[in-house]
């Protein structure tokens, strides 16, 4: 359970890293910005923070009204993870091609793999859920997996928009 | 009949004297959609306007909000880094030479000088080099000149015509531009650089191919949020020239340049590249080019 549930928390902090990321990615027209996409790195981390500890005491609040839902989210948790890990991992991998020396590995890496991954996010995300549900077909698992993945897929917009600068 | 590119109907200049032009905006939304294109034909009917003409400010602004948007691309296709190695190779080649400096390398069409900044941001091409961006569009100099200077880079632009500068280029180079002209006018496009004087050319721009329209798609339906930057660059993309259609008419024009395609495949592989460069260097310069471009020299793929 412990490990489930760390898995998750390390997901949603490298979620919201990427959100942060590619909300301020193409706004910026400066050559070196490495400071800029650090601090809107650190500023989604912080709000992905905000929404990790909402949803734990959401969960909290939860099982207080229903004492019988824990053995049911654990087992959603690692329904929800075996989708999960898989896009993950295979981001991981295309993340290190962006490291390589060479630019025409770094440059492939980014067309063919971060694009179309990005695109995939969300319906990755509905799937994990829907996974989950299918093992667990409860509520109250749909309402927990959904106060998780809606606040962390409108994250990136939400950093957009309030942190967009205009030049 | 080929579907232009938002960006060349909102903005419309006098050729003869470089002003602005008032753009009537039903005319652009009306030709968009009797060329079947509904989303250019939105994004021009949302462009604010006033009686009936759309107003500069507001396509000024979305310009540079796409520009910026676009400066993406070249940064993840690494454009400065790879036109930088074309320019250390000819500049090499003009020292070995004796062509007398200072060096003018101009980047035709820069938009907001993306990569004459990446140039002066990484340094390396000497003392001896002037970078110059020229473009029509003075909303987007102003900001080149700005972003230039918020970075302290030695680099300077100018809305000017990149043929007519008071110094004429000794390189010029440009990305993503060629796809703008019409295909009859390329070849005087490619005459004028014999006409100046300048000694060796690098047009880079994407290079047709069977996965261009779903790759191009993909790219920027999954980075670009301005609708134009989504639907220029898709557009771009669809109507770049091939490099026989390139080289032909760069050979039509009578100037006098070595011809080739730089660095078109993808190292050995017979897969193509998503840019290639087409390139001129005067012919008695080429065999310093070679020699100073070293193994490099593989990625010239000339054309006769």
């Amino acid at each position: 359970m412990v490990l489930n549930a760390v898995l998750l928390y390390l997901l949603a902090v490298a979620d919201a890293a990427l959100s942060g990321y590619r909300a301020v990615a193409g706004t910026n027209p400066r050559i070196k910005k490495r400071a800029f996409h650090q601090q809107a790195i650190a500023r989604a981390l912080l709000w992905g923070h905000v929404v990790i500890v909402l949803n734990v005491l959401g969960i909290m609040l939860l099982l207080w009204l229903f004492p019988n839902l824990l053995q049911d989210l654990i087992r959603s948790a690692q329904h929800c993870l075996e989708v999960y890990l898989l896009y993950a991992l295979l981001t991981v991998l295309a993340l290190l091609g962006f490291t390589m020396p060479s630019r025409d590995v770094r440059s492939i890496s980014i067309v063919l793999i971060l694009g179309p991954f990005t695109l995939l996010r969300a319906p990755v995300a509905v799937c994990g859920v829907l996974w989950a549900l299918w093992h667990v077909p409860r509520a109250e698992v749909l309402l927990v997996c959904g106060m998780a993945i809606v606040p962390m897929l409108l994250l990136e917009t939400f950093l957009w928009r309030r942190y967009k600068t205009s030049y | 009949m080929d579907l232009p590119e938002i960006s060349d109907l909102i903005v419309q200049f006098d050729p003869q004297t470089g002003q602005r032009l008032p753009v009537v905006q039903a005319e652009v939304v009306e030709r968009f959609l009797s060329l079947g294109s509904k989303q250019a034909a939105r994004v021009v009917a949302g462009i604010p306007s006033k009686n009936g003409l759309l107003l500069e400010d507001a396509v000024d602004a979305m310009l540079l909000r796409s520009h910026i948007e676009m400066q993406r691309l070249s940064e993840e296709f690494a454009h400065g880094s790879r036109v930088r190695e074309v320019l250390l190779d000819l500049l090499a080649a003009f020292r070995v030479s004796g062509i007398p400096s200072p060096y003018r390398v101009v980047d035709l069409g820069c938009g907001t000088g993306f990569v004459l900044r990446w140039i002066a941001a990484h340094g390396g091409l000497g003392d001896d080099v002037e970078l110059i961006g020229a473009d029509f569009n003075t909303t987007l100099i102003d900001a080149a000149n700005r972003f230039a200077r918020l970075e302290q880079l030695k680099v300077r632009f100018t809305a000017a015509n990149a043929f007519a500068l008071p110094e004429a280029a000794t390189i010029l180079v440009s990305t993503g531009v060629l796809h703008h002209f019409a295909a009859s006018s390329l070849a005087a496009f490619f005459a004028e650089h014999g006409r100046v004087g300048t000694l060796a050319f690098a047009h880079w721009d994407f290079q047709p191919s069977p996965l261009v329209p779903f790759g191009s798609w993909l790219f920027h339906v999954s980075r670009f949020r301005e609708p134009l930057a989504r639907h220029d660059g898709i557009r771009s993309a669809l109507r770049a020239y091939t490099a026989q259609t390139l080289l032909q008419a760069a050979r039509d024009s009578q100037a006098e340049f070595s011809l080739g395609v730089y660095n078109p495949l993808l190292g050995q592989l017979p897969i193509k590249r998503v840019f290639h460069a087409v390139m001129g260097v005067r012919p008695n310069l080429m065999p310093a080019f070679a020699s100073a471009s070293g193994q490099r020299f593989s990625r010239w793929h000339a054309w006769s």
